[in-house]
C-alpha cells in the first residue's frame, strides 16, 4: 500500500511538471499577446512586455515561473491589475465549489435514484419518465436550462433573485441548471448498469436463496452497479467544483469557471497557467480518491500495482 | 419497491421545496427597502440606483485604467482640475481647480485648487496632480494612455523618450535599465512644464499646438488619466494600490465602498466631496454580468434600474417598456481598413470602389435593427465644432451638407473604379480578398453582409477568415490582412481625436495609408491656433479622406439602453467617462 501511494505521488509529480511545461510552451506557441488593447501604441506595448518580463527568452521565463511556482506563487494576473493569481483562484473556487458541490449532491441523489427506479420498474412509466428526463437533461445545453429557470422562477414566479448575491438563495438555480446535465448522464447510467446486474446469475441466486427485494437491490445489485459509475466521479467532481464559465456568466457568479475561458482568450499567461495547474490538481486527486474508493466498494479490488494471485 | 417509489418522491419534493424555501427567504426581489420614501424635494431617501457593469473592472488606477468599464467607476470616484456639467461644458470652479489664468501666449495655465478633501479627509493639494501626471509619463508605470499626457505637456516627450537609446519608441531598448538612462528620466521629469508653486496652485506649461486651443486642453483634464492620486497611498500599497476598495482614497462625488471581484462594486455618496450637498444618491450597486439574457431578466425582474438593449431584445423592449427605452451616440466610428501595402488597395480607385460597393443603411436595418447612423463622413457627430460650444457638431454642421460619401451603394460607378484599379497596377484576374474578423456568430453575420454586398455590386469574392480577437488584433497590427473591420473613439472632444490616425507613421494606421498631403493637413490641424481655421483644416481632411479612403467609414455607433422611469439626472457622454452621476438621483421609485 504504501509503496503504491508513493508510486502515485511520484506520478502526480511527473504529471504536474509535463502539464505546466506543455501549458507554457502552447500559450506562447498562440497567435497574440496579453495586451490586447486596439488603442495600444506600440511604443507602451514594448514597455507592458518589459514590465512583465515577457520581453526575456521563453527559457528564462520558464525557470522563473518554475522558481515562483516552488515558492507558491502564481504571479500577477496581466489584465486584472494588481491581482494575484493565488487570490483570484481563491477567492474564486470556494464560489464555483458550493455550486459545483450542490449541483453533484443533487445530480447523484436524483440520477442514481432515478435510474434504480428506472431499472427496477422498465417499461413502465416511472422507466419512461427517467428516460425522457434524460434525453432532456442530455439534448437541452445546461445554459438554455439556466436561462429558462432563471426567467420562470426569478423574472415570472420571483421566488429568488435573478443574479447571485452570495447567498444560499441565488445558488438554487444554477445549482439545478448545471446538475441537470450531470443528472441526465447518471440516469441512463445507473440504469443501463442497473439492468445488467439484474440480468446477472449471482441476482438470480440471491433471490432463490430467498433474499428480500431490498437486499437483492441494495446488497448486490446496487453496489455492483454504481462501480462504473466512480470511475467517472473524478472528472465529475473536478469539472463542476471548479466551475463553468456558462453557468458563472449568466448568474454572475464570481467563480473560477469564467478564468479558465477568459485568461486563454486574453492571452493572460499566469491566469492560464495557475487555473491549469489547480484545474489538474483538482483531477488528479479526485481521481486518486475515487481510485482508493474502490476498495471500499468492491473488496475485490486492492490498491497494488500488481494484481495478488 | 415501494420504498424506492417513496425515495424518488421525497427527493422530487425536496429539489422543489428548495426552491420555496428560497423565495422565502429573498424577501422579494422587487420589495423596497425599510424607511423608503421621498423626501420634501421628491428625492428618494435612501435614493440609490442598481446597474450593470458588464464586467470586472481591469483596473481602478486612474494612471493605468484604459477601458470604459473601469472609467465609468473612476469618473464617480475621482475628479480632476475641470468637471463637465450636464451640458457638457467645462466651466470654472467645476472641479478640483476653483479658478485658472491662462498667460497671454496661451502656453501657460495656473491652477488654483480649492479646498477640497480626500475621502480620508486630507487635502487635495497641487502635488496631489503633479505626481499622477508624472506617474502617468513616466515609461516604468508603462501606462497604455501615457501619450494622452506626455504629448501635450511641455518636456512630455523627453520623459517618454528619456529611456529610449535608438531614438525610435517601440523598441525593446527603450525600457529604463541602468543607473544612466534612470537619472536622464529623473532630469527629464523634473525639466516637464508641471511646477507645483503652492500646495493650492499648480502652473502647467502645454506644447506650442496647444497655445490657443483652452477647449482641447482642458476636455483632456477630464479625461481619468488626468486624476490625481496621492503620492503616500500609491506608495503604500505599491502594485496592489487601487486593486480593492480599501486600497485608494477618492476625491470625487463617490467612494468605492466595497469591490468584490467579478461579482459587485458599491459606490457610496463621499461626505468629504467638495460639492456633496449637489449629490442626492446615497449610493450605487453595481453587478458584473456579461450575458445578455442574465441581465435583460434582472431588468425584467427589478434588479437593474438601467439596461443595455441588444438588437435581438429591441422588439421585446418596444412592446413591452416603450416608455423606458432611450437611445445615445457612444462616439464610435466603425470602419473598414484596407491593407494599402498589397495591390490593388494602394490604388485609391480600388478603394473608392469599396466604398461605393455596399450600402451603409442597409447595414444599418440588416444588422442594427435601425440602430446607428450611417458613416458619410468620417468624424464622429458626438464631436463638437472646433470654438463652438458643445452641442454643435461638427460632422452635423459643417461636413453633412457636402453629401461626401453615400448612404446608398452605387455598383456602376464602384465595377467601373474597380476595372480602372485593377488595370492601372496592372492586374489581370482579382487577388484572393481576405476580410479577417473576430469569431462568433454576430462578426460572422457582419462580413457575411460584405462578402454579399462585394459579390452583388462589384462582382469580387471575399474571403471571409474568422480568428480570435487577439489574433485579430495581432493580423491587424502586423499587416496579416486585405480588409478588416475597426472602429475608434474619441479621447477628447476635438475632431483631431480621428483625424491623426492616419498620418503616415500612426501607430494605429494598420492599413497603411501614407499620403503628404495628408500629413501636412493633420500638422497644420495640430498647430493651428485659430479654432475657424482649424474647423476649415478639418473639413479640408474630411473631402481629402472621401476621396483617398485612408480607411472606409461604414457607421456610427448609437447605443439603445432601457432605463425605469425613476432614475432622474444621469448625463451620458460619448467622451471620456460615461454615464456621469454626480447629478442623478430617483424620485418615485417605489411605486
Amino acid at each position: 500500500m504504501r509503496r503504491y501511494l508513493l508510486q502515485r505521488l511520484l506520478l502526480m509529480l511527473v504529471s504536474i511538471w509535463a502539464v505546466v511545461t506543455v501549458t507554457f510552451i502552447l500559450m506562447h506557441a498562440i497567435p497574440g499577446n496579453p495586451f490586447s488593447d486596439p488603442r495600444l501604441r506600440p511604443e507602451i506595448l514594448v514597455l507592458m512586455m518589459e514590465k512583465y518580463g515577457l520581453n526575456d527568452p521563453l527559457w528564462e521565463q520558464y525557470l522563473r515561473y518554475w522558481n515562483n511556482l516552488l515558492h507558491g506563487d502564481l504571479g500577477v494576473s496581466l489584465k486584472n491589475i494588481g491581482q494575484s493569481v493565488n487570490r483570484m483562484i481563491a477567492e474564486g473556487f470556494p464560489e464555483s465549489a458550493w455550486v459545483g458541490i450542490q449541483a453533484l449532491l443533487f445530480a447523484l441523489v436524483v440520477g442514481l435514484s432515478m435510474g434504480i427506479v428506472a431499472a427496477l420498474n422498465r417499461n413502465r412509466w416511472p422507466d419512461y419518465l427517467a428516460m425522457v428526463i434524460a434525453v432532456l437533461g442530455v439534448s437541452v445545453p445546461s445554459f438554455v436550462i439556466a436561462v429558462f429557470g432563471q426567467w420562470l422562477f426569478a423574472v415570472k414566479l420571483n421566488w429568488v433573485p435573478v443574479l447571485w448575491n452570495g447567498r444560499w438563495e441565488t445558488s438554487v438555480i444554477p445549482s439545478l441548471a448545471l446538475g441537470g446535465t450531470m443528472l441526465a448522464t447518471l440516469v441512463r447510467m445507473m440504469r443501463t448498469q442497473m439492468l445488467d446486474v439484474l440480468n446477472q446469475d449471482y441476482i438470480n441466486t440471491a433471490r432463490a436463496k430467498g433474499l428480500s427485494q431490498r437486499e437483492v437491490v441494495w446488497r448486490h445489485a446496487v453496489r455492483n452497479a454504481i462501480l462504473p459509475i466512480v470511475t467517472l466521479l473524478g472528472p465529475l467532481v473536478a469539472g463542476v467544483i471548479t466551475g463553468t464559465v456558462v453557468i458563472e456568466s449568466i448568474f454572475g457568479i464570481p467563480g473560477l469557471g469564467k478564468y479558465y475561458v477568459e485568461s486563454v482568450y486574453e492571452r493572460d499567461y499566469p491566469l492560464i497557467l495557475g487555473t491549469t495547474l489547480f484545474y489538474f490538481i483538482f483531477l488528479i486527486v479526485a481521481n486518486f480518491l475515487v481510485d482508493m474508493s474502490y476498495g471500499l466498494i468492491d473488496p475485490r479490488i486492492r490498491l497494488t500495482n500488481r494484481a495478488r494471485g | 419497491m415501494n420504498r424506492t417509489r417513496k425515495w424518488f418522491a421525497l427527493f422530487s419534493i425536496l429539489v422543489v421545496a428548495s426552491l420555496v424555501l428560497a423565495a422565502c427567504s429573498n424577501g422579494g426581489t422587487t420589495s423596497q427597502q425599510p424607511g423608503q420614501g421621498q423626501q420634501a424635494s421628491g428625492v428618494d431617501s435612501p435614493s440609490y440606483l442598481k446597474l450593470n457593469l458588464g464586467d470586472e473592472p481591469p483596473s481602478l488606477d486612474p494612471q493605468l485604467a484604459t477601458d470604459s468599464v473601469s472609467f465609468e467607476v473612476l469618473g464617480a470616484a475621482y475628479e480632476g482640475l475641470v468637471r463637465r456639467d450636464p451640458n457638457g461644458e467645462i466651466k470654472q470652479g467645476s472641479g478640483m481647480a476653483e479658478s485658472w489664468e491662462v498667460s497671454e501666449d496661451g502656453l501657460t495655465y495656473t491652477f488654483h485648487l480649492r479646498d477640497a478633501k480626500w475621502s480620508d479627509g486630507k487635502p487635495v493639494t497641487a502635488n496631489d496632480f503633479a505626481y499622477a501626471w508624472k506617474r502617468a509619463m513616466d515609461p516604468r508605470t508603462a501606462s497604455q494612455y501615457s501619450y494622452m499626457v506626455y504629448r501635450w505637456i511641455k518636456g512630455g516627450h523627453e520623459v517618454a523618450t528619456a529611456c529610449d537609446n535608438d531614438g525610435e519608441l517601440g523598441n525593446e531598448d527603450d525600457a529604463c535599465e541602468n543607473d544612466q538612462e534612470i537619472a536622464k528620466l529623473e532630469e527629464a521629469l523634473d525639466n516637464v512644464g508641471i511646477e507645483v508653486v503652492d500646495e493650492k496652485t499648480l502652473k502647467v506649461t502645454v506644447t506650442e499646438n496647444l497655445s490657443q486651443n483652452q477647449g482641447l486642453f482642458l476636455s483632456l483634464l477630464t479625461f481619468p488619466t488626468w486624476y490625481p492620486v496621492r503620492q503616500d497611498i500609491v506608495e503604500q500599497f505599491g502594485d496592489q494600490f487601487a486593486s480593492d476598495a480599501d486600497k485608494a482614497v477618492y476625491n470625487g462625488p463617490f467612494v468605492i465602498k466595497e469591490w468584490e471581484h467579478g461579482n459587485s462594486l458599491r459606490l457610496e455618496k463621499n461626505p468629504n466631496y467638495w460639492d456633496a450637498q449637489t449629490v442626492k444618491l446615497d449610493y450605487i450597486d453595481f453587478v458584473m454580468v456579461p450575458d445578455a439574457a442574465a441581465y435583460i431578466n434582472a431588468y425584467e425582474a427589478g434588479e437593474l434600474d438601467i439596461t443595455g438593449v441588444p438588437g435581438e431584445y429591441k422588439e421585446q423592449f418596444e412592446r413591452d417598456h416603450a416608455n423606458e427605452l432611450g437611445t445615445y451616440e457612444d462616439g464610435g466610428t466603425f470602419y473598414l481598413v484596407l491593407n494599402q501595402t498589397k495591390k490593388p488597395w494602394n490604388n485609391p480607385k480600388a478603394r473608392q470602389a469599396i466604398a461605393l460597393a455596399f450600402d451603409r443603411e442597409t447595414y444599418i436595418q440588416a444588422l442594427l435593427k435601425g440602430i446607428g447612423i450611417p458613416a458619410t463622413s468620417y468624424v464622429n457627430p458626438v464631436i463638437t465644432a472646433p470654438g463652438e460650444e458643445p452641442g454643435n457638431s461638427f460632422a452635423k454642421k459643417y461636413v453633412d451638407p457636402l453629401k461626401l460619401l453615400p448612404t446608398k451603394a452605387d455598383p456602376e460607378r464602384a465595377k467601373q473604379l474597380w476595372q480602372e484599379a485593377l488595370q492601372e497596377e496592372g492586374l489581370t484576374e482579382v487577388p484572393t480578398i481576405e476580410f479577417v474578423g473576430d469569431d462568433g456568430d454576430v462578426v460572422k453575420t457582419r462580413l457575411e453582409f460584405f462578402q454579399q454586398q462585394f459579390k452583388q455590386n462589384l462582382g469580387i469574392d471575399l474571403q471571409i477568415v474568422q480568428v480570435p480577437f487577439q489574433e485579430r488584433l495581432e493580423r491587424q497590427r502586423t499587416g496579416k490582412f486585405d480588409i478588416i473591420f475597426a472602429g475608434w473613439g474619441p479621447d477628447y472632444d476635438h475632431p483631431l481625436t480621428y483625424l491623426d490616425l492616419w498620418v503616415c507613421n500612426g501607430p494605429y494606421n494598420d492599413g497603411k495609408y501614407c499620403n503628404a498631403e495628408y500629413d501636412r493637413l493633420v500638422e497644420q490641424l495640430q498647430n493651428e491656433p485659430d479654432p475657424e481655421k482649424q474647423r476649415e483644416i478639418a473639413i479640408e481632411l474630411e473631402k481629402l479622406i472621401a476621396k483617398d479612403l485612408p480607411m472606409v467609414p461604414v457607421y456610427h455607433r448609437v447605443v439603445q439602453y432601457a432605463q425605469r422611469p425613476f432614475v432622474k439626472g444621469l448625463v451620458r457622454r460619448a467622451v471620456g467617462y460615461s454615464p456621469e452621476f454626480k447629478w442623478a438621483y430617483t424620485q418615485g421609485r417605489q411605486q
